[in-house]
């Protein structure tokens, strides 16, 4: 039944051989209704109130009854009040105002408020509207037909995007002054051992930026993995996050976690599609993700042969760290910004103030979150790390 | 209702009479039925392309197409040649025979749980997706040996596949028989392909038990003993797929230089040096069916392969750090041997929806 009552009015538009702008030509019998969106000069804040005002005018000559006038809400936006009568429904969300009588050269407005989210990629912040239905035919315009972008007149859009700046993290990985790099490299190690890498990997999570006593969350959980980094370019191009956003503005510094904190690594797996950085790194046995993992080749005697194996994978709530860095950080609308950090591996592996070390002549592994060798590594995280 | 129904036609015919095509006509029911993919609660979810919904009649085309010779050169073979679904879709040889009985050069992978193989297929991870893995066996001359354009032809003239990709893909002729459909509908038909009813599986919720010498196994497989000896096997057969899907070195073969592999796996597909020697990390689901093992099948038996890892395996470059010697005794190879029978879902293999509808 729903096809009858738009087929009918299309085909008596479309043998009227009406499928054709037509601006400037006054057609006697009809109702020409135009549509637009009234102009926003300042963008919102990320989570600010913006009211949308679509005007609807109605270039005549005949009055329009029983108009219909549709807004698609976009993903960007969370519809907060709806003003003139309006119904929304749905989801994604439509905003509908029916029973529209509109008379020639008459101006009619519909208002609606809503919070702008963030703008991340993908996600759509484009208002569209449109008449989708009106008993009287309109000479440059069919109801209902213009669900992705405004073709005609009876159609409006209007795109406007949250005050937001792109912030990303960059992580370059050392081993004392020298890049570190996969296999590539000999390092020399404490009492004449030495070592070469083939995977260095750990996980961030719970990004914020602060900000007075406050603070914006950018990112809930990252992998920055150097297993493909085999040369000094690569160690110099660093390992980046997957940019956020962030509302414009000077922060005082940043935070985030080396490792999951305890309510992400309560979750499991599972819990996420393949491909989510938390869809891989669990342990079971331990109910725990692997914070961070070093594996590499160590020469113990040393007679240039790498053949012992070095294995170290460490997780648990007890080696999570949280990190803060005081560093005044401004971030421009529509700007980006890549914060850069460091991390030592050595100074992972070697207490700067003691010279203690992990001896790989004992220990080549870590199985166990609570081995000696996974809270030596945890406690030296804070200092292994700087912000450039 | 015919009153209406008459209106309803009349009004189609006068608007495309008009120039214009708004009101598609709607399809049959259960024509484009979508197909309910049942995904194991244990799994993370697996990446599923917009662009080939998975439709009853698109699965059906997908499984006639794999047990179908059409698409071999003479006729000879099928997918289901290297793929035999009671050996978990792998075929039991070291190497793939293909056309003319020619040999390849690697181990016919089991399909298990393919849908879930998100960082590439074959052993060198060459294919991103299955449909794009799809087209390649069929002009391989050391496999089917075919060339698509005959294949079209063949299935375009066909007296049952026409109507099969009409119903499966809406095409409007049989000229819209393309390959690209054909790879479609395979791996629709190898999404659900999906294992995760072992014994292993029935323990993990409960339904189920190991035997002492099964969870024996369990904890050399997951080195969660300080009895027993760390096996090491975890780290990349991570459960639940059994597989962490990356490309790895288990030490099969010593290379002074890592361009000495002749088999350089990953490194053929990525150019990297130190890819060479590595290959696909396979999942273990249904291990106990899929000899011989490795990526050229030279290892015939489970106990053959668990040797290979307590010796450490053999020295190279990039040998992964986790391939070190177990000190296994006998007792427990036996117990890692019998845990890796419990990875054995015989209600996958003894699937029908998975046989052969020929």
């Amino acid at each position: 039944m729903k096809h009858l009552f738009y087929i009918l009015p299309l085909s008596i538009v479309l043998f009227a051989g009406a499928c054709k702008n037509n601006d400037d030509e006054m057609q006697p019998g009809k109702a020409d209704l135009e549509l637009s969106f009234e102009p926003i000069a300042e963008k919102p804040e990320i989570g600010g109130l913006v009211t949308f005002q679509a005007n609807l005018y109605n270039r005549g000559p005949l009055t329009a009854d029983g108009v219909t006038l549709e807004n698609s809400v976009p993903e960007g936006y969370q519809v907060e009040d709806v003003g003139n009568g309006g119904v929304i429904t749905g989801s994604p969300a439509v905003i509908r105002w029916s029973g529209i009588s509109i008379q020639a050269d008459e101006t009619l407005s519909f208002t609606f408020t809503a919070r702008a989210e963030k703008p991340l990629e993908g996600i759509d912040f484009t208002q569209r509207a449109q008449v989708v239905a009106s008993n009287q035919a309109d000479p440059d315009s069919t109801p209902n037909n213009g669900a992705d972008s405004p073709k005609e007149d009876d159609e409006a859009a209007l795109t406007l995007l949250p005050r937001a700046g792109e912030v990303t993290l960059n992580f370059k990985a050392f081993y004392g002054p020298d890049p570190l790099v996969m296999f590539d490299r000999e390092y020399a190690y404490e009492d004449n051992m030495a070592i070469k890498m083939q995977l260095f990997q750990f996980y961030i999570s719970k990004v914020r930026l602060l900000k007075g006593s406050g603070e914006e969350p950018l990112t809930d959980v990252g992998l920055i993995s150097f297993a493909n980094v085999y040369t000094d370019e690569e160690a110099a191009a660093g390992i980046s996050t997957v940019p956020g956003v962030l509302p414009p503005g000077t922060y005082t510094g940043i935070e985030f976690g080396f490792g999951l904190d305890s309510v992400l690594n309560a979750t499991i797996p599972p819990d996420y599609p393949l491909g989510h950085p938390l869809s891989e790194n669990y342990w079971e046995a331990a109910s725990s993700y692997i914070f961070f993992k070093f594996e590499g080749n160590a020469d113990l005697e040393p007679n240039g042969d790498f053949s012992d194996k070095l294995t170290f994978h460490v997780g648990g709530n007890s080696n999570y760290r949280k990190l803060t860095f005081d560093r005044p950080i401004t971030i421009e609308d529509e700007g980006a910004v890549t914060l850069q950090f460091n991390i030592d591996l050595h100074k992972m592996l070697v207490d700067q103030n003691t010279g203690e070390y992990l001896d790989f002549r004992q220990v080549t592994q870590s199985h166990s979150n609570e081995s000696p060798s996974a809270t030596f590594m945890a406690n030296h995280i804070q200092e292994a790390i700087e912000m450039e | 209702m015919r009153r209406q129904r008459t209106l309803y036609i009349l009004l189609l015919c006068i608007s495309s009479l008009a120039g214009c095509s708004e009101g598609e006509e709607a399809m049959p029911a259960g024509r484009d039925a979508p197909y309910d993919l049942a995904l194991p609660a244990q799994f993370s979810s697996p990446p599923l392309p917009d662009g080939n919904p998975m439709t009853m009649a698109g699965v059906e085309l997908g499984r006639r197409l794999f047990y179908d010779p059409i698409l071999s050169a003479d006729s000879s073979l099928s997918c289901s040649s290297c793929h035999f679904p009671e050996r978990a879709f792998t075929d039991g040889r070291p190497v793939a025979i293909g056309i003319n009985t020619s040999t390849g050069r690697r181990n016919a992978q089991s399909l298990a749980n393919a849908a879930y193989q998100y960082k590439g297929l074959f052993w060198d991870g060459r294919a991103p997706t299955l449909e794009e893995q799809a087209l390649v066996p069929v002009e391989d001359p050391k496999e089917l040996g075919h060339d698509w354009s005959a294949v079209e032809r063949s299935l375009r003239r066909h007296p049952s596949y026409p109507e099969l990709f009409e119903e499966a893909f809406g095409i409007a002729d049989t000229a819209q028989i393309t390959r690209q459909l054909a790879a479609r509908a395979l791996a629709q038909f190898e999404r659900t392909l999906i294992s995760a009813n072992s014994r292993y599986d029935r323990v993990m919720r409960g339904e189920a038990k190991f035997t002492a010498l099964e969870e024996r196994g369990k904890h050399i497989f997951f080195d969660t003993s300080e009895k027993l000896p760390e096996g090491e096997c975890g780290h990349c057969h991570t459960p639940p797929l059994f597989t962490d899907q990356t490309y790895m070195n288990n030490g099969l073969d010593e290379a002074p230089e890592l361009s000495d592999f002749q088999d350089k796996g990953r490194g053929e597909k990525t150019g990297e040096y130190y890819d060479n020697g590595r290959f696909r990390v396979p999942s273990l689901r249904n291990v106990a069916l899929t000899a011989p093992y490795m990526h050229d099948g030279r290892f015939a038996t489970l106990d053959e392969v668990i040797d290979h890892y307590n010796r450490g395996g053999h020295p190279s470059e990039n040998v992964d750090p986790k391939i070190r010697k177990l000190h296994l005794s006998d007792t427990d190879r036996l117990a890692l041997k019998a845990f890796l029978k419990t990875l054995t879902d015989s209600s996958f293999v003894n699937n029908p929806e998975f046989r052969n509808p020929f």
